[in-house]
């Protein structure tokens, strides 16, 4: 859903406020607070998450002024809890549609899309993928290859020996994997992006 | 430890969507105060990818994935991207364990080690540095996650198809490379709260055009960088480059843009800085 958000400068600007007294901390944690609004709507799978993040923060405008004199508490969980309705209202709209039968058989036939190759060729992505293994560091694309390599049989014992040697516990490891194949995903995108629109 | 542990477990089953409300609501509210719980999930969301794509889910977890991973293009889309990283790292010859102790610092460890009182001493001092790392560390991740956060908007507000958006509460700044600039004042910007974001228009000399260019965006006072995605030179506009930036990024002070030319074969052809003033 594109919609054009309805948020007023004022707004705006009073949010920017009520997160943080400091603007430039303020404007960071407006960014990152998009981001995990928009990923909480993803776990609910709630089909439009830009969307409907658009919509919390203007619910959220139009009360801020208010909500400054009145809300005790971090801000965030208050935006927390307008998205949390905002999943309820929307879960309710589906069952108006749709019966329970016919949402079921909807999700049924979309968890039947496997891993599969629509749109971009396997070619594309191994351009891609080789182009922003580039732009990491050396040390960021050793680590990251060290981890996926290997059989299926050897993997686990693999990446444990992995985290000894750095160190580090498993679970260590896997969130600085997971900041690595963030940038690499993210790359990725862009440039299967920047690749549909030459076509 | 090859398993998940009790905590990781949770989340889990939370991203299969496996949990009562009063737990994925405590789980969600929490995700959004605690960068380190929101790390952790995320990295369990990774894993969770790679399970489903070794093969290592049940059936009934494959399903609850499925539902909840597999139903948008982007969902799919990510897991095709993740699908191919793996696969090419299978197809890669296993490099070289990775060194974290070299042989002689090891060799020389052990000799010493026939000294208690001298490794005693070495292990205090070890834990007061590790003790100051992880001080470090904590007081680094989090402007580390903001600084992630800002390059993501800039990436997504300077993708080739939203270029072609007109945007409202949007104003432009035409900035000459400081090669080309003559005696004319440094351009400057005022920031004013109905303006959201800045589009900056980078002049360039009509003999060296390229296609691709990687550009950096920098405080001069600031140490920390903001990279831009590649830009793509645009058919329309040739000679100006098209930069945008929410104005929430800027504050008072001269910025500095490197703006890098990358030729076919990924090599950095050439190099133009720009400057501007923000006030107000």
């Amino acid at each position: 859903m594109v919609r054009d958000s309805v948020t007023n400068p004022d707004g705006f600007d009073e949010i920017l406020a009520w997160l943080n007294p400091d603007r430039e901390l303020a404007a960071t944690m407006y960014v990152q607070l998009r981001h995990d609004v928009a990923k909480i709507f993803l776990w609910n799978r709630c089909s439009d998450p830009e969307g409907l993040t658009d919509e919390v923060f203007d619910r959220v405008a139009r009360k801020v002024h208010n909500l400054r004199q009145t809300y005790n508490g971090d801000p965030r969980l208050f935006f927390y809890g307008v998205a949390r309705n905002l999943v309820k209202e929307t879960a309710k709209k589906v069952k108006t549609y749709a019966s329970f039968d016919d949402a079921g058989v909807t999700l049924r036939a979309r968890a039947q899309v496997e891993v599969d190759d629509e749109e971009e060729s396997v070619q594309a992505r191994e351009h891609c993928l080789q182009l922003c293994l580039n732009e990491l560091n050396s040390e960021q694309r050793r680590l990251i290859l060290e981890y996926y390599a290997m059989d299926e049989q050897g993997k686990i014992s693999h990446r444990v020996r992995i985290a000894r040697q750095l160190g580090l516990s498993i679970e260590t490891l896997r969130v600085r994997i997971y900041r690595i194949r963030v940038t690499l995903e993210e790359c990725i995108e862009r440039c299967l992006d920047r690749n549909d629109i030459k076509k | 430890m090859n398993g998940p542990s009790r905590g990781e477990e949770s989340l889990r089953q939370f991203l299969l969507g496996k949990v009562d409300d009063a737990e994925r609501e405590r789980i969600e509210s929490r995700s959004l105060i605690d960068p380190q719980l929101k790390e952790q999930l995320l990295a369990v969301e990774q894993s969770l990818i790679d399970d489903y794509l070794e093969d290592r889910l049940t059936a009934d977890h494959r399903e609850s994935f499925l539902l909840q991973y597999g139903a948008s293009y982007g969902q799919r889309r990510k897991l095709r991207i993740a699908k191919s990283i793996k696969e090419y790292a299978e197809a890669q010859p296993v490099a070289a364990p990775i060194d974290t102790m070299p042989d002689v610092i090891s060799r020389r460890w052990f000799r010493l080690g026939a000294k208690p009182k001298f490794v005693w001493g070495v292990a205090a001092i070890l834990i007061v540095a590790l003790l100051l790392a992880v001080w470090l560390q904590s007081r680094r991740s989090q402007p580390d996650a903001q600084h992630l956060a800002m390059e993501r908007e800039l990436a997504s507000l300077n993708d080739p198809s939203r270029l072609r958006e007109v945007l409202p509460q949007m104003a432009s700044l035409s900035v000459s490379p400081i090669t080309l600039r003559k005696v004319e004042p440094q351009p400057q910007f005022t920031l004013r709260s109905e303006i959201r974001i800045l589009e900056l228009h980078l002049l360039q000399d009509q003999n060296e055009l390229h296609t691709r260019y990687r550009a950096v965006l920098q405080k001069e006072s600031d140490s920390k960088p903001l990279n831009f995605p590649e830009i793509q030179a645009s058919d329309e506009n040739p000679g100006v480059i098209r930069l945008r930036v929410p104005t929430l990024f800027l504050s008072r002070g001269t910025y500095q843009i490197i703006l890098s030319a990358i030729a076919a074969d990924g090599s950095v052809s050439s190099v133009e800085e720009y400057n501007f003033t923000v006030s107000g």
